[in-house]
């Protein structure tokens, strides 16, 4: 074998250990997806209590957003971001804190003195999806070991462009004309762009 | 069997080329939105409806009209949405015309790789999204496949054994630190 093909396949082996955790994060993530969306799938039961508001009445989504995360304190957790802060159109603001433990809703009705809570630790499919979607913040904001996280999913991502590029030139440079091969990766695209054409 | 090992990981891999190609680019633009533009086109269609609330205006548009997707409830400005993986509708109900008002937009390569991400579950009222959430499944299914038989291949390769160890091990031990410290928090 070329010492060029040998070492690809090298660097797709290490990388493929290196990213092996998230690799399989990200395919327990995809079923994980799948699983909550459906309509039946219980919930973890949600603890639901009132929450007294510390702003005065005319505070904007924003100030309610702080003061509400603030108050509330979860561990892990950031401030809410502005776009989940716009009113509904019955003036009520309900906005999600979410972290990868757990997810809190907040419904503040419009003119109310107090926060409606539901506050639930996440199911084992939520949190691979929670996981898999760790994204790189500010280190002010975050929590370490989520930084920590956020970092080898990063990497891991980079890995995907690797092993695309790897795993591509493996096959056509060892065995391009293998009918396993071409099926499969005919299979792949028909099946894509079929179901996006459907979907169009 | 290793032969057959190498075969499940060669064809797994080649078949989810294009889910991973789309997921490794909207990786990098989650972390990186000034990597891609931001690419997609509008449109505006009135469409005449006997509906007046907005899921029962959504269920006529699906059946009337063909658009398909998921409900979005209405915002503070009344404007309800309808999004699917394909298109992002914004809805505005004229009650004095009885019609409404869509705004599509339509992704292009790049947006398009980011809706199909998100696109996911096989409990949609569209049959097309259903058939997209099982081939989410598949993939899903295959990445970890390819774990499991990547690990396999790898364990008999004498020469990469004591660095690959080491980079599983480094790996491993990192991830397992990072869970248990988010997971005890």
């Amino acid at each position: 074998m070329p010492r060029l093909t040998a070492l690809i396949r090298q660097l797709h082996i290490y990388t493929g250990l290196q990213a092996l955790i998230a690799v399989v994060v990200f395919g327990l993530a995809g079923l994980g997806a799948t699983w909550t969306h459906d309509p039946s799938y219980e919930l973890p039961e949600a603890r639901h209590w009132k929450l007294p508001l510390e702003v005065g009445p005319d505070a904007t989504p924003r100030q309610l957003g702080d003061c509400v995360w603030k108050q509330l304190a979860v561990p892990l957790s950031t401030p809410p971001a502005n776009w989940r802060l716009k009113p509904n159109a019955e003036g009520a603001l309900e906005f999600k804190i979410g972290t990868l433990n757990t997810e809190t809703e907040v419904r503040i009705a419009r003119g109310a003195r107090e926060a409606e809570i539901s506050h639930r630790r996440l199911s084992w499919p939520e949190l691979f999806v929670e996981l898999h979607s760790a994204r790189l913040r500010p280190a002010k904001d975050t929590f370490l070991p989520i930084r920590l996280w956020s970092f080898y999913i990063e990497l891991s991502v980079w890995s995907l462009w690797f092993f695309l590029a790897s795993g591509l030139y493996l096959w056509l440079a060892v065995k391009p004309w293998r009918p396993l091969a071409l099926w499969s990766f005919a299979s792949g695209w028909v099946a894509c762009a079929a179901g996006v054409i459907w979907m169009w | 069997m290793l032969s057959l090992i190498r075969d499940i990981h060669l064809a797994l891999g080649l078949f989810c080329a294009p889910l991973v190609l789309a997921y490794a680019m909207d990786g990098v633009r989650i972390n990186h939105p000034r990597f891609y533009p931001k690419d997609a086109t509008k449109s505006e269609q009135t469409y005449p409806v006997s509906a007046s609330e907005p899921e029962a205006i959504v269920s006529e548009l699906n059946e009337r009209y063909g658009l398909v997707g998921r409900y979005w409830p209405p915002d503070s400005e009344g404007k309800f949405s309808i999004i699917s993986p394909t298109a992002n509708r914004t809805v505005q109900y004229d009650p004095a015309t009885h019609s409404v008002r869509v705004e599509t937009e339509r992704p292009r390569f790049f947006s398009l790789a980011t809706n199909l991400h998100f696109a996911a579950g096989v409990h949609n009222k569209d049959t097309a999204m259903n058939a997209w959430g099982w081939l989410v499944v598949l993939v899903s299914a295959a990445f970890v496949a390819l774990g499991v038989t990547g690990l396999w291949l790898w364990i008999p390769r004498l020469k990469e054994r004591r660095l690959g160890l080491l980079f599983l091990t480094v790996s491993v031990g990192y991830c397992a630190l990072c869970l248990a410290w988010i997971r005890l928090a």
